[in-house]
């Protein structure tokens, strides 16, 4: 329909006489404000104007001739001037997804032209949760965008895996991150309210224009920008009450007692020992007196979030603001952790000439970070312990005089972690417009990120004490990356049925850092902690390390009849990283695609908007290993003969391996995107298969060497995945609207060869790498080990098993091969990876009110509790997590007897589903009207209430089912439920 | 306003400067990987200073396997542990007493602890080899230098190897440093003992000729060291009378003496006349390594008890996971004069010190008597073990506060003690009777015990195991004589212990096999296929 308008308006322009004359007018949004920045265009030429502060233009045209109004966010328009001299026109919000421009690689496309594969991330949706973590922002927000729970502490962090594990490097799965057309090494260096959007390029031909880092994804971000018209200021405040989520319970006074008794049961009388055999003096003590402690609720409490953001964008024609002030601060629920956050930014568009423009953003943050006592754990302690004295002071040794464990409230008080981190970026952009189609655009960014820490254990701290009077760590790290790009942009013409896009690049990147840690004790006095003089130097270390990478790349763009759409990527990346002759990766890629929805016989079809078919092939590399792989370093290690201490030095337990080079993965992307009935139902589902090779695996070496590891380039690996998202307009009124989206991801990780180094059987041998067993045919992402076989009850036929020795209340293993022992050959592998993970949204507004639900989901997930793994647990020795043990009473099948030694195959028995549903988010909204406001001169004012992790469905017992309730031997930072109050409004 | 864009046009023509000077420069060199604040192997291993610094690295690995506190503890103490002289009490380190540990392919502790023994002591035989090669490539070496290191390296690679062979049996020897050529070229099978002891005896042989008795750096391998080594060498393969000479030469050379008393023997630093070879450690000082908790592994955990509070004169920290057992408690008491028990070498007493808990009708100073080593009562036997069985004083910091764990104790491994005892074992071999009677009774006479007129194989053992007990030499010294299983079988743990494991009496789990420790699996999978497990183990 529209396009038979289109044609007629063109029959009827044709026929009109021609002659030069003025047209002028005012262009106004729905709602009648006039909109500043409106592009006119005088349609076949490049003439036109830009619309003023108050919406106006004015250009001279032939009376014949169109106007095409054009605006980011807004339909094109096209009127024929017919003769007239005022035009005022009307623009509609572009609410359409077809013609939506998302931000590629070195430029932006319209979504509808798009032939890689590109999610879009909704950016209200996404910043709805409270805090710094962005990534955790990208959860559930993009198909094919899995988010791993990181640290939950304040100014924590998470890894994004985008379409499963392409790399066993250390540094190889994180997704490149690009913001405002610059690498940044840290997503979380951005303040969410500046986020403006975010793109997540995920096969190769979208991210081969990033070659060199781009294996595992790009995420694009682009943050506010100034606009002229109107200044506008916005502010945005929240302040969230934080607490403790956990689906376990630990052990009482009692039942801990219980347990203990137990576990040193006789096992052949089964007689209890005696309470003076089993519990210290101390505790027995504790028992007589029923005084018992909480640990978990002595060391946390609840904790609050603020946040305050206010933005101020404006200007002219030649000038555009954006500018803004974002304070954050996080109290921690353990105590004595915080984070806190002060961050300025300043985008400025500045037009120098007619051909001449330049971008800066100019960024500059200050953050605290502080941390608990180091190895604070409140989840596997003994409760027949005593934490304050009858004055009610806190007491050294919980367990008593005898026993040297230290409270760990004494050690908080005690304890000193401050992280000062400064961070200033300078990017500047000078976009020369040479010719109306061609450009050049240098693009340079600097940023310096110092990060300075100070730890101090008092002289009571446990770390502290004992003669050392007082431990003072100072670490300083700085940071400094550099970018320099230029950038060449061509647009010929070739007339109306092609387009053409030529992109050059060439890139350099230097990023240093330089690390410097004192280690000082024997302090005069606590007063002063860490800046006190210390009179021992313990240790220093100095690590000072660059990597630089330099690439040449080129694009082209093609489509013909806005119907087929070809695009092929080139690149050349140098990376400073690998062996001296084997810099250089070569990465290409191509993609096409088929607008289906645009060719005739599809003109018919009613139901059916929107219909592209797309297919991408290319090829990105991967250097996500450390610098000097590829040399040869020698370890300091420092003896003492007599008292005098003599430096020495050996080769480093890794052998270097001079032949490094590129791990290149090949990505193959099919998908379909679709908009039908009336754009009701939008959708896109895609299908991949990446293949890595040349992996940089870091492989063991046999002991016999005298080395532990080596970097290789070995072996293939594969992932291949479907990935779906559906967003359903069910009902889109004005008054009432209902939104619906579900995404759906599935990946499949296999290793498809390694050494091909054959054992004995003529399988491929198993590599080591990094503490994984990579084994063809396998996930990379595996647990090894006998499969758990439930617990050996009375009458079982316990000498036949796989453990003859064993007990009934044992943990039973299958024995693979029924030698009728135990060991490594009875291992199987269990795949961690879940089957699948995604997420339910709905947004449903009636009037001014609105509702956001989340529901997160990862389904076939598994994990090793290390807690139920601990030997300690059962031993009745440790707290943790509570179960309903075995006793030759009440026969468990499914936890084990407690005894007085470490259990065989506890690590096979704590091998649980981690699957879980959660209730990520769930906000209630309001949108205050502007004439309730309008006396004051507040505008877009609104209220929401937001509660965080809600709910939460699984069978891992943790404080979250993405982690294990222990980090090491301190308690891995719980993750917290969240009520949030936020205001918003503007001037 | 314009001002900033000023300098941000000043700030772009900086860029784009630098930008064009990019794209011409030598590409080669701007990618090029350097080291910045690190060593490297090149300078290492190929100069004179490089080399010697190596050399140092050395000792620091050595030390590394000591100062282990993964599982309490319980790596240094494992050849302790498996020896026919300790009870495993409780903790990690018991699982290897009880077999638990380390007996098996599939159990973890061979997995962890094992396996540690393994990839140390191949790692300091790697590194030797490189700074032997490094050596002896270098041509404008000064010879007295070259010597010196040499020396140090080869019997820092004689000591690995005889470790690593006494240990694992099968096991793999090369000179040739690990390079990354060669690093995946997986032994296919095991080295021979004829090439297995060429290697020792030549690494040997070459440092005592070549190092001095003294040094001044305390901690060095040294010519008593090598000699006592190489002697230890020599009584591995039956040859009573290159040990006899070794052990002659090293007691009459005058630069080595047995101190006075047993209990000057682990005072202190240990830099005394005594000490042939001692593993230095030294707290809140660079290079001084980090501490190790062998102590607190082996002496009770006195403090529970009523009336004993931590103190220093009661053996300081202890949680009494291994100690003596009653065979090696009973060859002490044998004679009452022997004055090793009286708080030199071991602690039978943990006295009273604490007023305020003092049990009813007990004195301050009084030994802890509370407890019984009942042969049945569990409840008895448990409290006794952990609180008031003999410990090992032989680890002990005398410096650090009782309460704490962490010692910096320099540790002996080699004495002149030893070298009398081989002497004694050598010379009676070879029916030098007198000899023999001289050397063993001078051990004796230092501690007190009256001199013996007899001797016998039984007799040695009894007195190496009295002498030298918990440092680390019972395992290998039973294994050579030929008696591991049989006297494992009767003095290993305590009976009333071995009958109270749930998992079995390790008694009954012992096989003759065990003398051989297992190829951890995880090596055995990175070794040819056909490179040969211990028989036994599968």
């Amino acid at each position: 329909m529209k396009h038979a308008l289109l044609i007629f308006l063109f029959l009827i322009t044709g026929y009109l006489s021609i002659g030069q004359s003025i047209v002028t007018g005012t262009v106004t949004d729905s709602d009648g404000e006039p909109l500043p920045g409106v592009n006119v265009m005088i349609v076949g030429s490049s003439e036109g104007a830009v619309t003023d502060l108050d919406g106006n233009y004015k250009l001279s045209a032939a009376s014949d001739a169109s106007l095409r109004f054009s605006f980011i966010g807004y339909k094109t328009l096209e009127f024929p001037i017919n003769g007239r001299s005022v035009i005022d026109v009307t623009m509609d919000d572009d609410i359409s997804s077809l013609n939506e421009v998302v931000v590629v690689g070195y430029g932006s496309q319209k979504k509808s032209d798009v032939a890689g594969s590109v999610a879009s991330v909704d950016v209200d949706d996404a910043t709805a949760i409270p805090t710094t973590n962005v990534s955790e922002m990208l959860r559930g927000r993009a198909a094919g965008v899995q988010v791993n729970l990181g640290d939950a502490r304040p100014g924590g962090n998470s890894n994004i895996v985008i379409r499963g594990n392409v790399s066993v490097a250390p540094g190889g799965n994180d997704p490149f991150v690009v913001v405002d057309g610059v690498p940044f090494d840290n997503l979380n260096d951005i303040p969410p309210d500046d986020i403006a959007s975010i793109e997540i390029l995920k096969d190769a031909a979208s991210t081969a224009i990033y070659g060199s880092r781009a294996s595992n994804g790009v995420i694009l971000v682009t943050t506010k920008k100034g606009r002229s018209g109107k200044p506008t200021i916005n502010y945005h405040g929240y302040t969230t009450t934080q607490s403790v989520i956990r689906n376990f319970n630990q052990y009482d006074g009692q039942q801990f007692i219980d347990l203990r008794r137990e576990a040193n049961r006789n096992r052949f009388t089964g007689e209890y020992l005696n309470d003076e055999n089993i519990f210290s003096p101390f505790e027995l003590q504790t028992i007589e007196n029923r005084q018992f402690v909480d640990w978990e609720e002595l060391v946390l409490q609840d904790a609050t979030i603020h946040s305050h953001a206010v933005s101020f964008s404006g200007g002219g024609e030649n000038t555009k603001i954006f500018s803004s002030l974002n304070y954050f601060d996080q109290q921690g629920i353990i105590p004595n952790s915080k984070f806190e956050r002060g961050a300025f930014k300043l985008n400025i568009d500045q037009k120098l000439t007619d051909k001449l423009s330049l971008n800066g953003i100019l960024n500059y943050q200050i953050s605290n970070q502080d941390r608990e006592t180091g190895g604070l754990n409140f989840t596997t302690r003994s409760p027949l312990a005593r934490a304050f004295d009858d004055d009610n002071e806190l007491v050294k040794f919980y367990l008593g005089p005898s026993n040297f464990n230290v409270n760990p409230l004494w050690d908080q008080r005690e304890s000193v972690d401050e992280a000062k981190i400064n961070l200033s970026d300078i990017n500047l952009n000078l976009t020369y417009n040479i010719l109306p189609n061609l450009t050049y655009s240098l693009n340079t960014f600097l940023r310096n990120r110092n990060t300075n820490r100070g730890i101090y254990r008092t002289s009571l701290h446990s770390g502290g004490d004992e003669g050392i009077d007082g431990l003072g760590i100072l670490s300083n790290t700085y940071f400094r990356q550099i970018l320099i790009e230029n950038i060449v942009n061509y647009t010929p013409d070739f007339g109306d049925d092609h387009s053409f896009d030529v992109t050059a690049v060439n890139a350099f990147d230097q990023q240093n850092s330089e690390y410097t840690q004192l280690d000082k004790s024997g302090f005069t006095n606590d007063a002063l902690n860490y800046n006190g003089n210390a009179t021992v130097l313990l240790n220093n270390f100095r690590n000072v390390s660059q990597r630089r990478i330099l690439s040449y790349m080129g694009r082209v763009r093609y489509s013909f009849r806005d119907r087929y759409l070809i695009e092929a990527t080139a690149r050349a990346d140098g990376a400073s990283v690998f062996a001296e002759n084997n810099k250089w990766g070569y990465f290409p890629a191509a993609s096409v695609a088929w607008k289906m929805h645009n060719e005739s016989f599809m003109q018919g079809v009613s139901s059916i908007n929107q219909l592209k078919l797309r297919v991408s092939y290319g090829a990105t590399g991967n250097q996500g290993i450390n610098s000097l792989e590829s040399l040869g370093v020698a370890d300091d290690l420092p003896y003492i003969f007599g008292d005098q201490t003599v430096a020495g030095a050996t080769a480093s337990s890794r052998l270097p391996n001079p032949n490094l080079r590129w791990e290149t993965t090949n990505t193959l992307n099919t998908g379909i995107d679709f908009s039908l009935f009336n754009s009701i139902l939008d959708g896109t589902v895609e299908y991949y298969k990446a293949n890595t090779t040349d992996l940089l695996l870091d492989r063991t070496i046999s002991g016999t060497t005298g080395f532990a590891v080596s970097r290789f380039n070995v072996g293939e690996l594969q992932n291949e995945g479907i990935e779906a998202a559906l967003t359903g307009y069910v009902i889109d009124k004005d008054d009432i609207g209902w939104t619906v989206g579900v995404m759906f991801s599935r990946n499949r990780n296999k290793v498809i060869s390694l050494t091909g180094e054959l054992d004995e059987d003529g399988r491929e041998i198993d590599i080591i790498s990094d503490g994984r067993r990579l084994s063809v045919g396998e996930s990379i992402n595996n647990i090894w080990l006998p499969k758990y076989d439930g617990i050996y009850q009375e009458g079982d036929d316990i000498a036949g098993s796989g453990n003859p020795l064993a007990q009934p209340g044992d943990v039973r293993v299958v024995d693979q091969d029924g030698n009728g022992q135990i060991d490594s050959r009875d291992n199987v592998f269990i795949n961690t990876d879940p089957d699948w993970y995604g997420s339910f949204t709905t947004t449903f507004r009636y009037k001014n009110f609105e509702l956001f639900a989340d529901i997160y989901t990862v389904q076939g997930a598994t994990r090793l509790n290390t807690v139920l793994a601990d030997g300690e647990l059962w031993k009745g020795s440790i707290n943790g997590i509570r179960t309903k043990y075995y006793t030759p009473e009440f026969p468990s099948t499914e936890y084990p007897r407690p005894k007085p030694d470490t259990h065989l195959h506890l690590f096979s028995f704590a091998v649980r589903d981690a699957s879980y549903v959660r209730l990520r988010t769930l906000t209630v909204s309001y949108a205050i009207p502007d004439q309730a406001f309008s006396k004051i001169g507040l505008k877009r004012g609104k209220v929401y209430v937001t509660g965080t992790n809600l709910l939460t469905f699984t069978d891992f017992k943790s404080y979250s089912p993405e982690q294990n309730p222990l980090n090491g031997f301190e308690t891995a930072f719980p993750e917290t439920r969240n009520i949030t109050v936020g205001l918003k409004f503007g001037f | 306003m314009r001002n900033f864009i000023k300098k941000s046009i000043l700030k772009v023509h900086y860029f784009l400067i630098a930008g064009l000077l990019i794209c011409t420069a030598c590409e080669d060199e701007f990618l090029r990987d350097e080291l910045l604040s690190d060593t490297s192997v090149d300078f290492l291993y190929s100069t004179p200073e490089g080399l010697e610094s190596a050399v140092v690295g050395l000792y620091s690995l050595n030390r590394n396997l000591h100062q282990d506190q993964r599982w309490n503890g319980a790596i240094p103490l494992i050849p302790q542990a498996k020896s026919d002289l300790a009870v495993g009490i409780t903790g990690e380190v018991s699982l290897y007493s009880r077999l638990l540990w380390g007996a098996s392919l599939g159990d973890f502790g061979t997995a962890s602890g094992i396996d540690a023994y393994w990839v140390h002591y191949y790692r300091l035989i790697d590194r030797c080899n490189a700074i032997i090669q490094g050596a002896e490539n270098l041509q404008d070496l000064d010879e007295v230098r070259k010597n010196q290191i040499l020396s140090e390296a080869k019997v820092m690679r004689a000591n690995s190897l005889f470790t690593l062979y006494r240990l694992f049996n099968n096991v793999f020897v090369t000179t040739v440093p690990t390079s990354p050529e060669n690093a995946f070229e997986a032994p296919q099978s095991n080295s021979s003992v004829e090439d297995i002891f060429f290697l020792l005896r030549e690494d040997l042989d070459f440092a005592v000729a070549n190092l001095d008795y003294q040094t001044s750096d305390f901690g060095r391998w040294t010519k008593g060291s090598a000699r006592h080594l190489r002697a230890k060498v020599a009584m591995w393969e039956e040859d009573w009378a290159e040990a006899a000479s070794q052990a002659d030469s090293l007691i009459m050379s005058g630069s080595h003496n047995l101190v006075g008393s047993t209990s000057e023997v682990f005072a202190g630093d240990l830099n005394h006349s005594e000490t042939l070879f001692a593993l230095n450690f030294e707290r809140e000082t660079i290079g001084g390594g980090a501490p190790h908790i062998i102590s607190w592994n082996a002496v009770s955990f006195y403090a529970d008890a009523p009336g004993l509070l931590p103190s220093i004169e009661n053996g300081g920290a202890g949680s009494g996971f291994i100690s003596l057992n009653d065979y090696m408690i009973d060859l002490l008491e044998e004679d009452p004069n022997d004055d090793r028990k009286n708080n030199t070498y071991y602690i039978f007493d943990y006295n009273y010190n604490d007023e305020e808990t003092l049990p009813a009708g007990k004195q301050l100073g009084e030994p802890l008597d509370l407890y019984e080593n009942s042969e049945t009562d569990m409840n008895q036997f448990m409290l006794y073990y952990r609180r008031q069985n003999p410990g090992v004083l032989k680890f002990l910091d005398e410096t650090a506060e009782p309460t704490d764990r962490n010692h910096f104790k320099n540790i002996m491994i080699y004495r002149l003690a030893e070298t009398y005892l081989i002497g004694a074992e050598a010379h009676m071999m070879l029916g030098n009777t007198g000899k023999a009677l001289e050397y063993i009774n001078a051990v004796r006479t230092r501690a007190n015990a009256s001199p013996v007129s007899e001797i016998n194989i039984e007799a040695i053992l009894d007195e190496r195991a009295r002498e030298l007990g918990f440092e680390g030499q019972r395992w290998f010294t039973l294994k050579r004589s030929g008696k591991l299983y049989e006297y494992l079988l009767d003095h290993m743990n305590n009976d009333n212990m071995n009958e109270s494991y749930p998992e079995g009496n390790p008694k009954e789990i012992l096989r003759e096999y065990m003398q051989n420790w297992p190829i951890p699996e995880q090596q055995m999978d990175l070794l040819g296929p056909n490179y040969p497990q211990n028989e036994g183990y599968n």
